[in-house]
């Protein structure tokens, strides 16, 4: 049954495709290229090209490659581009022509006083894509922060539909989803624990970033493995015109970024790092225990890219980020992700493109523990390696073809326990877990005519769940029943999932259009965790015989209007999401010693559904936006909360952000953002009593009370001291809550000290008026 | 433990990094229905003691109101039953006869109209071989700590709970330890107290309970999720080994103990 289904997906997919080919037939000849930035050289990422005789257009794709499909004769082609200086370019089409495009960096003085050309840049009214955010680092660069610590995850937080995970976190929320359902990808390769210092920072140094792109629902049929949003981080590639040396010196951390060619036009390479020194002031103290300590992270970024010829392209690109967080000689943790791209470009011809990618992406923890008789040491990792292959195939100006597979090899190591011979602690392993995750898509974009374009594809994933390993079945109550033996490379369930991606836009004139959308997401990997906040030691499991892959089926239907000669646009969307197969944890679980992890672990399902509105002010002296979010995300879980439907933690009523940069003149930017949400849900006690000599607390509703609500002032401003040929540097300041509000961070129960008899509620309050400075230089 | 050591080196962090303000807050917290809350203890050294109360309301006191009326009875390795009777309110005891390791033990309770029933049986003994006071902490924020060491008979599935007395008064916080991770070893891990009131010249008894796995669950449920000190877990009631709707427990544990003067 569910195979017909499927076939007849298939049949459906390829009948529609081929409806269209007869267009091809038409004497259209093709013009394409890459387009690049002029003073670097760098690959520019959705760029938009319109051809005004025949107002049809394209957009670059992620390595900066268009194609457009015209009759013979002469045509003026814009092409724009964020930060960029728009340009025409006059062509003769007489045959497929084979153009790189190169444009100039808009003028900073130019930026600010003369309204920009403004026409296709940000978010396209055109297409069909849904549910779609995109930040420019500029954007990041100007919004005040936590201690001066620019930062991608931090900043798409004031977009709607994506909240924050507490009070100077990094972590956030999609449309209801928890934090481990947010694919985040750097260059590609999945990066599984994206915070530092146990979530207050993020493991993007901005420095390093060229595009960052976050899809909250209607995920192209390329993205596929996880159920709430795609985060797609695309690194620089590095100047290949010029070497350029820049850095930073801030409260916390410091930075340096050095690129530039090794040929030059042909190839370049790019080296940026950055290290926080918070330990350093500990090295001041006289306690030997604190000077002995260690807290940092550091995260390096590096990247080659080399052109083998008109056709081809390599990338080469490494991420390696580590925490280290140590108190004298007595206990460490050390936690990080490594990530590694090799990418291929390849342009068949002027309509299909290809790209082939090999990933390597690995996160592990090692704690150490040198204490007397407990001398051991725990050392956990989850690692991948991933083949893919995307083509994008420009059939006709109608038709937009993309294509692919990719396919992923998961090795888990869920803890390693080494203990000495006289320690507490015997030495002991958990079982490995093997997985392969196999993805294959296809998708078409259809533009019916200038009003209406169709988007309309498809995912077919399959999980293999390997040996070797013990696998076991469990009854109701947790208990394992029994255990089956498999030998290595078994296959002990296969998961396969159709996952449709249909969406639909209709213009109705220039300024304004409406679109709509379904896509279905399957997640095979599950962060396990029981804690609101971050952790290191978060365990990742992979689908197995008793947990299934989580599913999610979201509708969204969005409005999208530009106003004031588009330099204001208005978005309103609107989204149902249903999840199947979520997990929780049993009450009473311990996860980390349990082998059969399944043990711990209940089912249930989620609905989230919201509203989210933004007003975005693109252009002249005073850029920013104002975004609003009215949203209920609930779950239900087989044997929590009396089997009925509650709140889940992440559940906010109202999500406010209001975000303005103002470039006061030549030398000044300031900046401001102000941010409300509804306390997040929460279990508070309704009753108490006493056991072993302590009181403790009876608790009737998961999640049936609510935090109080945050809200914060951020101020930030920048100077320009410097701004020579050769150099240039900056000062930014900000301050972090600036009115000092008190957000309750966490609320917990005690006994009066002075009166036991008595029990209380202690607020606790984590950032108030946080300051900080940090200098800025480049040498060009 | 492993959630600990982490725990403890967040909350160091935390505190070197910034200075976070608490204060006591006022909550509007909903009176749920009165339960019954049962502690039931019965030791290789000591006669079964059953304690029973009603649970009360955030604003309440926290004063021991016992439950009088109830009907309770102990029947020890389906045999014999033994009733046990009001010795203060709310206070049901028997000398009849005092726990043997490797014997079950059924608690049956009538009170109210309610029945509640559990049954726990007392592990073998594990002899708690010394105690030893070490500083722990860091910078000059150095507490006193206990570290009992005791040997773990090979085998896994031996679960123990720990008790610190100070000058007599028992200390608050909840030790569980079990052999997951430590199986045949001889275990000296600490006893954390973050209260930091042990004192030079204190006298320190620890006492080592060998308690089954169910009871082990209890305590370690209890610690984590509904002490309402822990937020890094979803609070919740702890596992119970009481059938019948009762909040509270039922162990029959052997227990060891050792005395020192803090030096």
């Amino acid at each position: 049954m569910v195979f017909e289904k499927k076939s007849h997906l298939v049949l459906f997919l390829i009948g529609l495709l081929f409806s269209q080919t007869n267009l091809l037939a038409q004497n259209r000849f093709t013009i394409s290229g890459i387009i690049k930035s002029k003073k670097t050289g760098e690959t520019i990422i959705g760029a938009s090209l319109r051809v005004l005789e025949t107002n049809t257009g394209a957009t670059s794709n992620e390595y900066g490659f268009y194609s457009l499909s015209l009759v013979k004769g002469i045509y003026s082609i814009e092409v724009t581009s964020i930060g960029k200086m728009s340009d025409t370019l006059k062509i003769d089409v007489t045959n497929n022509i084979s153009q790189n495009i190169f444009l100039s960096d808009e003028s900073k003085e130019l930026a600010t006083v003369v309204v920009r050309s403004t026409r296709n840049i940000g978010r396209s009214i055109a297409g069909t894509q849904t549910g779609v955010e995109k930040l420019s680092v500029s954007d990041i660069k100007n919004i005040p922060v936590l201690l001066g610590e620019k930062d991608v995850l931090k900043t798409i937080q004031l977009l709607p539909g994506i909240k924050s995970a507490g009070d100077g976190n990094a972590g956030f929320f999609v449309r209801g989803g928890t934090s481990d359902q947010n694919q985040i990808l750097l260059d590609e390769a999945n990066v599984y624990n994206a915070s530092h210092l146990l979530g207050f920072f993020s493991t993007f140094n901005s420095d390093a970033i060229k595009d960052i792109t976050v899809y909250k629902g209607g995920m192209p049929a390329q993205y596929g493995g996880r159920l709430s949003s795609v985060l797609d981080i695309k690194m620089n590639d590095g100047n290949n015109q010029n070497y350029n040396v820049s850095g930073g010196v801030g409260l916390i951390s410091a930075k340096l970024n050095v690129e530039g060619p090794i040929q030059k036009g042909v190839s370049s390479f790019l080296v940026t790092g950055r290290r926080t020194y918070v330990d350093m002031f500990l090295k001041g103290s006289k306690d030997t225990s604190i000077k002995n300590s260690r807290l940092y992270f550091y995260d390096l970024n590096m990247k080659l890219n080399y052109e083998l010829g008109k056709r081809d392209k390599l990338y080469l690109s490494g991420y390696f980020g580590r925490d280290i967080l140590g108190f004298g000689k007595q206990f460490s943790i050390g936690w990080g992700n490594g990530t590694g791209t090799l990418r291929w470009n390849h342009i068949f011809n002027g309509r299909l493109f290809a790209n082939t990618s090999l990933i390597y992406s690995n996160y592990d923890y090692k704690i150490q523990i040198t204490s007397g008789a407990n001398d051991f040491n725990i050392f956990s990792q989850i690692r991948d390696w991933n083949l893919k292959q995307d083509y994008q195939y420009s059939i006709n100006s109608k038709n937009n073809f993309r294509f692919g597979w990719s396919s992923t090899y998961h090795v888990v190591r869920p803890g390693e326990i080494t203990g000495s011979e006289t320690s507490s602690v015997t030495t002991q392993k958990q079982q490995e877990r093997y997985s392969l995750e196999s993805g294959l898509y296809a998708s078409n974009t259809y533009k019916a005519n200038a009003k209406l374009s169709v988007t309309y594809g498809a995912r077919l994933t399959a999980f293999n769940v390997l040996g070797k390993g013990d696998f076991y079945n469990i009854d109701n109550d947790g208990k394992v029943l029994d255990t089956t033996s498999y030998a290595s490379g078994k296959v002990v369930k296969t998961y396969l999932n159709v996952e449709p991606r249909i969406a639909i836009g209709y213009q109705f004139n220039n300024t304004s259009s409406v679109k709509g959308s379904f896509v279905r997401n399957v997640q095979n990997m599950h962060l396990i965790s029981n804690s609101t906040s971050s952790n290191p030691t978060d365990k990742w499991v992979s689908s197995s015989n008793l947990i299934k892959p989580e599913i999610s089926d979201q509708y969204s239907i969005g409005y999208y209007k530009n106003l004031y000669n588009n330099s204001v646009e208005l978005t309103v969307e609107s989204y149902y999401k249903q999840m199947q197969n979520i997990t929780d944890y049993r009450d009473g679980a311990d996860v980390f010693t349990n082998n059969a992890i399944e043990t711990a672990l209940l089912y249930g399902k989620g609905r989230a559904y919201g509203v989210e509105m933004m007003l975005k002010k693109k252009t002249g002296k005073f850029t920013g936006w104002a975004s609003y979010t009215l949203s209920k995300t609930e779950r239900f879980i087989n044997g929590i909360n009396k089997n009925q439907w509650y709140n889940a933690r992440q559940d906010r009523t109202h999500d406010i952000a209001l975000v303005g940069m103002y470039q006061l003149n030549n030398k000044w930017n300031l900046s401001a953002n102000w941010i409300f949400y509804t306390g997040d849900a929460i279990t508070f006690p309704n009753g108490k009593y006493s056991v072993g000599g302590q009181t403790v607390y009876y608790y009737t509703n998961r999640n049936g009370y609510r935090m109080p609500s945050y809200h914060r002032l951020d101020l930030g401003a920048t100077v320009q001291l410097k701004n020579k040929k050769k150099y240039s540097s900056e000062l930014a300041f900000s301050l972090y809550n600036a009115y000092g509000r008190e957000n309750a961070y966490t609320i917990t129960f005690r006994d009066n000290k002075d009166d036991p008899t008595k029990t209380e509620a202690l607020r606790t309050a984590l950032f108030r008026w946080i300051p900080s400075i940090s200098f800025n230089f480049k040498i060009k | 433990m492993i959630r600990n050591i982490f725990r403890l080196g967040a909350l160091l962090m935390l505190i070197i990094t910034i200075a976070s303000c608490e204060k006591v807050i006022k909550l509007d917290l909903q009176a749920a229905n009165r339960q019954v809350v049962i502690e039931g203890t019965l030791a290789n050294t000591q006669t079964p003691v059953v304690r029973i109360s009603m649970s009360k309301t955030f604003e309440e006191s926290n004063d021991f109101v016992g439950l009088t009326g109830a009907t309770v009875a102990i029947k020890v390795n389906n045999g014999n039953t033994y009733g046990l009777t009001p010795t203060a309110a709310g206070v049901y005891e028997t000398n009849a006869f005092t726990g043997m390791p490797d014997s079950s033990y059924s608690l049956t309770i009538t009170v109210n109209g309610q029945t509640f029933t559990s049954t726990s049986i007392m592990p073998k003994s594990v002899t708690l071989d010394t105690i030893t006071i070490n500083e722990v902490g860091f910078g000059n924020n150095k507490n006193k700590t206990v570290y009992p060491s005791y040997k773990d008979p090979f085998g896994k599935g031996n679960s123990y709970r720990l008790i610190n007395y100070i000058n007599g008064k028992q200390e608050k916080f909840i030790y569980v330890q079990n052999d997951e991770l430590t199986d045949g070893r001889t275990v000296t891990r600490p006893l954390i107290n973050r209260d930091n009131n042990i004192k030079s010249g204190d006298l320190v008894t620890t006492q080592l309970l060998c308690i089954d796995q169910p009871v082990y669950t209890y305590w370690f449920s209890l610690s984590e999720s509904s002490t309402g000190e822990n937020q890094s877990a979803t609070p919740a009631n702890p596992v119970s080994n009481i059938e019948g709707g009762a909040l509270g427990y039922f162990s029959a544990y052997a227990v060891s103990q050792k005395t020192i003067v803090v030096p």
